[in-house]
């Protein structure tokens, strides 16, 4: 009977699973970040260190070619001063996979006040109501040498819904497979925040980008490259 | 509550994985099996929007250790010289205390027990991890100078205390503990009543849930603190008023002394003058202000901000707006509406 019964019915698929994990590393060029430590240089010239960094990654998703295969609906908080920050995407379906996409910061749906748990680092990213509310999408703060070689502070903070990164297509060729778990590395080049398309410059265009609704989509809009995979 | 000697800190966590092992258990084993021995278990409710406290397992809240807790702070029977616990964090100022001279030349402005379940990390420079420990250090001779035979001997002829010690820590025989055992036991009961003790009744906590109105004149300050004009928020996020971490605010542009902050711990330049931000809740009852207390007032503090911050190789870039320093360019009636809203964060509830 059950043999007559599958040769009647259409061929059931099954979706089966494996699962992935995304080491995410921070660089500055080719060069591995070392925090507060005056050795790096951005697109504009400006010497500069980094501080602190942090941020949201969420939205992520995973294609084969124009084929959207998985979506997470994860939010991760990344604080790079860790020693580790791996992302555990489960569930993700076994095949070959081309791209990644992403976003830096939280969709308007998730960037409300109060919508992330009470832990101190979300309450630490608040973006306070009287600003618009919701939370810091990021938070990239360091010094730099000015154009008078003195040593000043500069805060990229993104926020708002506009200032949003979705992140562009991100290649990779890569295979997820039954019940294992593939690890890849999500490296950010902290330059690309400076650069591509705009040459930002600490001297001309601002070491404070908070409530800067110029300043941030600036930023923003430099972000959409800073991430590779390998 | 002060040990600003982090090495002092290591040698007490080394002694105390001795006396880890259950001293009452080895002498205080109950001497009537059908007794209450065990403690009531102690829940901390977290007010709205505060993140999970920092509890300890080795130092788990009862009732019964809160109850001991709560009677020693206060207690001048620990010391030699009349001093408790509240003789340096007073209840009207908030459980803070003006400024203390250590006998190391430093000054440092005793800092407010407030919140202290939701702190990691504690001292103005933080230098002491462990919540649990820190008591330990007010038995030396600047502090309690406690005589440990003299502290027994008052102890057991309390009318309340043994009774207590046995409720919070099955400890029958008081004068069976060692120094750093009962040292610890004292410690472990005062932090458990310091984790207890949490703040978030405040005018600007019941607007927060709609219960009350704030003026127009706080109304306007809370704007300035959570927007680019004061800029408090970064450091000072709510709920906690604080953000628990370590920052540079601009006082000094040479490091001298206790004006080093976290280097004195770490050794790293990277740290030079880097100090815990402190809760501003109840600031207004905590005078004096910063590390070593330097301003009596708000309007100090919020002058400071305007005018005075200083450049320094780790100022805190938060610290750095518009290609300067921060000048908060607050006007006379700006500075007084800040002012008016920090006030707002005083709970008079805590202090009664």
């Amino acid at each position: 009977m059950a043999s007559s019964c599958e040769k009647d019915e259409p061929a059931k698929t099954t979706v089966q699973f494996g699962s992935m994990t995304l080491n995410v590393t921070h660089k500055v060029d080719q060069a591995p970040l070392l925090f507060d430590s005056m050795m790096y240089q951005n697109a504009a010239g400006n010497p500069f260190s980094v501080s602190r960094l942090y941020y949201y990654i969420s939205g992520i998703r995973l294609y084969n070619q124009e084929k959207l295969m998985f979506t997470s609906n994860a939010i991760f908080y990344i604080d790079a001063t860790s020693a580790e920050n791996k992302l555990l995407l489960n569930y993700v379906p076994t095949g070959e996979y081309t791209s990644a996409t992403l976003l830096i910061g939280l969709a308007a749906d998730t960037n409300k006040t109060g919508t992330l748990p009470d832990l101190i680092e979300n309450l630490n990213m608040a973006w306070p109501d009287e600003m618009g509310g919701g939370y810091h999408f990021m938070k990239l703060e360091g010094h730099y040498r000015n154009t008078a070689n003195l040593k000043k502070g500069f805060t990229v903070h993104l926020g708002t819904n506009p200032s949003l990164v979705q992140h562009q297509a991100i290649p990779k060729n890569f295979s997820v497979t039954l019940g294992q778990n593939t690890p890849l590395t999500l490296e950010m080049n902290i330059n690309e925040w400076f650069a591509n398309p705009y040459a930002y410059n600490f001297n001309t265009d601002g070491n404070y980008t908070m409530g800067v609704a110029l300043l941030m989509q600036l930023i923003s809009n430099n972000g959409k490259d800073v991430f590779t995979l390998r | 509550m002060y040990s600003p000697f982090v090495k002092g800190i290591f040698v007490g966590l080394l002694l105390l994985s001795s006396c880890d092992k259950d001293p009452e258990q080895q002498n205080n084993l109950p001497t009537n099996p059908g007794e209450k021995t065990a403690p009531t278990p102690y829940t901390l409710v977290k007010p709205l929007g505060f993140p999970d406290p920092y509890l300890s397992e080795k130092n788990p809240m009862t009732v019964e250790g809160i109850a001991l807790g709560k009677k020693l702070y206060a207690d001048p029977i620990l010391s030699e010289n009349g001093l408790s616990c509240t003789s340096c964090h007073s209840k009207p100022r908030s459980y803070s205390g003006g400024v203390y001279h250590a006998l190391n030349g430093y000054n440092m402005a005793i800092m407010a027990h407030v919140n202290l379940a939701f702190k990691p990390v504690f001292n103005w420079e933080g230098s002491a991890p462990d919540l649990d420990l820190l008591p330990l250090g007010d038995f030396e001779p600047e502090f309690f100078n406690t005589d440990h035979q003299k502290l027994v001997t008052r102890l057991l002829s309390h009318p309340e205390y043994p009774a207590m010690f046995k409720a919070a820590f099955s400890i029958n025989h008081i004068d069976s503990l060692t120094f750093l055992e009962l040292k610890t036991k004292i410690a472990y009961s005062i932090v458990q009543y310091l984790r207890s003790r949490v703040s978030a009744n405040s005018r600007y906590d019941a607007y927060r849930v709609y219960k009350k109105k704030l003026s127009a004149e706080e109304m306007n300050g809370m704007a300035i603190f959570f927007s680019e004009k004061g800029d408090c928020f970064h450091c000072h996020p709510g709920p906690l008023f604080t953000d628990n971490g370590f920052h540079n605010n601009g006082l000094n542009d040479v490091f001298t002394g206790f004006d080093q902050g976290k280097f004195l711990v770490t050794g790293q330049q990277k740290d030079m003058g880097l100090f815990i931000a402190p809760t501003l809740r109840n600031i207004e009852l905590t005078s004096p202000y910063m590390h070593d207390g330097r301003f009596t007032t708000l309007e100090e503090v919020v002058e400071f901000y305007t005018s005075a911050v200083k450049t320094s190789p780790t100022l805190d870039p938060i610290m750095t707006k518009r290609m300067t320093n921060r000048t908060m360019q607050l006007s006379e009636t700006e500075k007084k509406e800040l002012i008016a809203f920090l006030k707002t964060l005083t709970d008079p509830s805590f202090v009664e």
